[in-house]
């Protein structure tokens, strides 16, 4: 079913038709979540909180975006707040950063040893440029889209971008042996 | 070359790397969890404009601004039986006091009252009133 017909249908209230919308953006959802809490069950909760707050804000997607662009702006900003809110409880962002910077296999999960990596890796950025760096590498999303998502000006999301990258390869030449990186590289 | 264009012709390694891990998959069971708390929640609706839009707003809080300004310039003096002339009342006194009236004034805080209720209730509850 096409996606405007089904945000229609829940609008004129028929709630089966929402997990339909659900299906197709969990994924997405939860891997945003994941990058700024760097915690599968926080980022559970969150994934929960930022569906249930689509729905009551449905009626304001006009659509004149995409809708995974106004979807990726409320999951972007449910998981900066919940993690600002930690930041209070447990102190500093910098801290908590530093937290996840040596992660237990328990706590990655990895489908693989790259994913492991690249997590790793992602977690010496802060929670918001691990989750800028997903939004343009994994989402594709252009400059444009991010500065919508996260309220950030277009020059500092470019700075964020080039920033990071550099931060990236640095990590992850170490990490996968240099000559592996320079493979990817040249490929 | 443009971040957007390095991105799009590949030469970014990264890209590769993102792309081959994908998504991290959230665990089954979440739609359910998701569904049983919509259950709970009245129905997603349109949002109906909202009655007095933002333009509305600007021009009751300069007319507002220019009453209370008019206010001030009144004589604080009850037993003064003229009213006292300033640059601002100077001949604008006829519809200012009628303006100034409380009810013009009563109804423009009632308005705005009931506004910022409406629009509290539509953040907290995602209740919007019936316009």
């Amino acid at each position: 079913m096409d996606e405007s017909n089904t945000i229609a249908l829940i609008l004129a209230g028929d709630r089966s038709a929402f997990p339909l919308l659900m299906e197709r953006y969990v994924h997405m959802v939860h891997t945003v979540a994941y990058r700024v809490l760097r915690n599968e069950m926080d980022a559970e909760e969150v994934t929960q909180d930022v569906f249930v707050k689509a729905y009551q804000r449905l009626g304001e997607f006009k659509g004149q975006g995409k809708f995974s662009t106004w979807l990726y702006s409320i999951a972007y900003r449910t998981a900066i707040t919940s993690i600002r809110s930690r930041k209070k409880a447990t102190g500093s962002l910098d801290e908590l950063s530093a937290v996840g910077r040596e992660p237990s296999a328990a706590m990655i999960d990895p489908i693989d040893e790259r994913s492991a990596i690249l997590e790793k890796a992602l977690r010496t950025l802060t929670p918001e440029d691990a989750a800028v760096m997903t939004m343009f590498y994994l989402e594709e999303f252009s400059v444009e889209e991010i500065v919508t998502v996260t309220g950030i000006g277009a020059s500092n999301v470019k700075v964020k971008l080039h920033r990071c990258r550099k931060r990236l390869h640095e990590v992850l030449q170490q990490q996968l042996k240099g000559e592996t990186w320079t493979l990817m590289m040249s490929a | 070359m443009d971040l957007d264009d390095e991105r799009m012709s590949q030469k970014d390694p990264l890209i590769g790397l993102f792309q081959d891990i994908g998504r991290r998959q959230a665990p089954s069971g979440m739609e359910a969890m998701v569904m049983a708390r919509i259950e709970a929640l009245p129905s997603a609706s349109e949002s109906s404009l909202p009655l007095i839009g933002r333009v509305g707003w600007w021009m009751i809080a300069s007319l507002a601004g220019i009453l209370v300004t008019y206010a001030l310039t009144l004589p604080t003096n009850i037993l003064s039986t003229a009213p006292a002339v300033t640059w601002f009342t100077k001949g604008t006194h006829g519809l200012f006091a009628l303006l100034a009236s409380r009810w013009t004034m009563s109804i423009l805080l009632c308005t705005a009252g009931l506004s910022l209720l409406d629009n509290w209730a539509s953040a907290k509850f995602g209740m919007k009133g019936q316009h």
